[in-house]
């Protein structure tokens, strides 16, 4: 032991580790910017990565034949014929018209929402341990994706890029706490707050402040109230399944199921641009 | 023959940087399938974290400053799309743990499968308590436990389970990559 705290490997590691301590530092205080060393190994690694996520999703569709068939069975039966088509189709084929797919969903979304400038981006990593689903996508300071943009799919909201880099950005997904969202019931409009809860996550977000006299009811659309630099109003986010009094006494609480499968994620768009936002920069 | 080795480092050193380019490539292999959602089935909600089995294999069989060397680089890969832990971190910890494993079979331990089970074992449970105080009990995480039974046994047990065919393919380089060298002294000496 005596040796080895003697020897040149020793005093590398501790040169390292100070290092290191300093990059962690660093890195939690570049306020959503990557580190320079996270910029370059991502540069490297992201292409590779997204690679195999594309790969991932090929053989995902393959395997959950055989390893799901019960809930397959009951999805099936919800998804319409494209979908049928899609599975039977190559890998390759299966890529390209998932993506025609899903330019399609964007195009009907752009067309209902001109102002909205996206980037696109594929899921490429995330975290087994990560009780939110927070994910990685291929788009970066590149592709115009700077902290704050909100992340969709054709579904709605799913979540606000917290740290981008060159090639990649990392989002926050709405089942997040840290996420906070103004937003509105679409048929009483009325307004609260949504974040992710830290308690049972499973697929469900709070929507709280709620006022004590409001019309929502189970079933209501929660859209984003937008009018601020941070979210475009009017995207979907979920719906209402719950709405109960909040532990204050003074107001109501609702739990909200989003729209998107947020564990499910392979394709997302960022918003890293809308008339609102544009209006007040 | 051994004359010819010791006069001449260079099939020595190009055996070094060929030893080196796989283990390199096998991190960054291993780090991308890890990372790679939904390409691992979960099991009890847990997903095995390969890089760490991957580092203890490659100490063991290069010691400590391989192995500190291989769990920087799989740890810094790591971190930059970890959403859960800060840039450097994992970086951190695996370097040490690599160092350690290395370090306990030059002085300790025999290079065997029941030693390399054994140590990475020590080292899960090191990691997963590490994870659990700092990502969960730390920040007083109302579903600490919840976590800890539904997440990270399962995710260490997983891994663990997960170790012997890491231990095997590492084996296999090792041992590939000596009988070239045998090959190659030999070619030289001719």
């Amino acid at each position: 032991m005596k040796q080895f705290l003697k020897s040149f490997l020793f005093r590398m590691m501790a040169a390292v580790s100070a290092l290191l301590i300093g990059l962690m530092i660093y890195a939690a205080t570049t306020g959503g910017a990557a580190t320079i060393p996270e910029t370059l190994v991502g540069a490297v690694v992201t292409p590779i990565q997204s690679l195999f996520a594309a790969l991932s999703d090929g053989i995902g569709e393959f395997t959950v034949l055989f390893s799901d068939s019960g809930r397959l069975t009951k999805e099936m039966a919800e998804k319409d014929e494209i979908i049928n088509e899609l599975r039977k189709q190559s890998v390759e084929s299966d890529e390209i018209r998932r993506q025609l797919e899903l330019y399609k969903a964007f195009l009907e979304l752009k067309e209902r929402k001109p102002d909205l400038k996206f980037a696109e981006g594929r899921v490429v990593a995330m975290e087994p341990s990560d009780k939110y689903y927070n994910f990685t996508v291929n788009a970066g300071t590149r592709d115009g994706v700077e902290a704050g943009n909100p992340v969709i799919t054709p579904a709605g909201l799913v979540g606000v890029v917290y740290e981008a880099g060159l090639t990649f950005s990392k989002v926050r997904t709405i089942l997040d706490p840290a996420t906070q969202i103004s937003v509105w019931t679409s048929g009483t409009h009325d307004g609260g707050m949504l974040s992710g809860s830290r308690i049972g996550v499973t697929d469900s977000v709070r929507m709280t402040r709620l006022d004590r006299n409001t019309g929502a009811v189970s079933g209501d659309i929660i859209i984003t109230l937008g009018g601020g630099k941070k979210y475009p109003a009017d995207l979907m986010v979920g719906q209402i399944t719950e709405v109960y009094a909040a532990s204050d006494g003074l107001s109501l609480s609702a739990t909200v199921k989003p729209f998107a499968d947020i564990s499910k994620l392979s394709d997302v768009f960022v918003i890293i641009g809308f008339a609102e936002k544009d209006e007040l920069e | 023959m051994n004359n010819t080795n010791e006069t001449n480092p260079l099939p020595r050193l190009r055996r070094r940087y060929l030893q080196w380019t796989v283990y390199g490539l096998l991190v960054l292999l291993v780090c991308v399938i890890q990372l790679t959602p939904r390409l691992i089935p979960q099991i009890y909600g847990g997903q095995p974290l390969l890089v760490i089995p991957l580092t203890v294999m490659i100490a063991f069989y290069t010691g400590p400053a391989g192995g500190a060397g291989a769990g920087f680089a799989a740890g810094f890969i790591w971190g930059v799309y970890d959403t859960t832990r800060l840039m450097g971190y994992s970086a951190l910890v695996l370097m040490i743990a690599g160092c350690a494993a290395g370090l306990l079979v030059q002085n300790l331990l025999r290079n065997n499968l029941m030693a390399a089970m054994l140590t990475m074992a020590v080292i899960l449970i090191f990691w997963g308590t590490l994870d659990w105080t700092l990502f969960y009990v730390l920040v007083a995480d109302p579903e600490a436990t919840e976590r800890l039974l539904r997440s990270i046994i399962p995710c260490t047990v997983y891994t663990l389970a997960v170790s012997p065919l890491f231990y095997g393919l590492i084996t296999l380089i090792y041992k590939r990559m000596q009988k070239n060298a045998g090959q190659f002294d030999n070619m030289s000496d001719q």
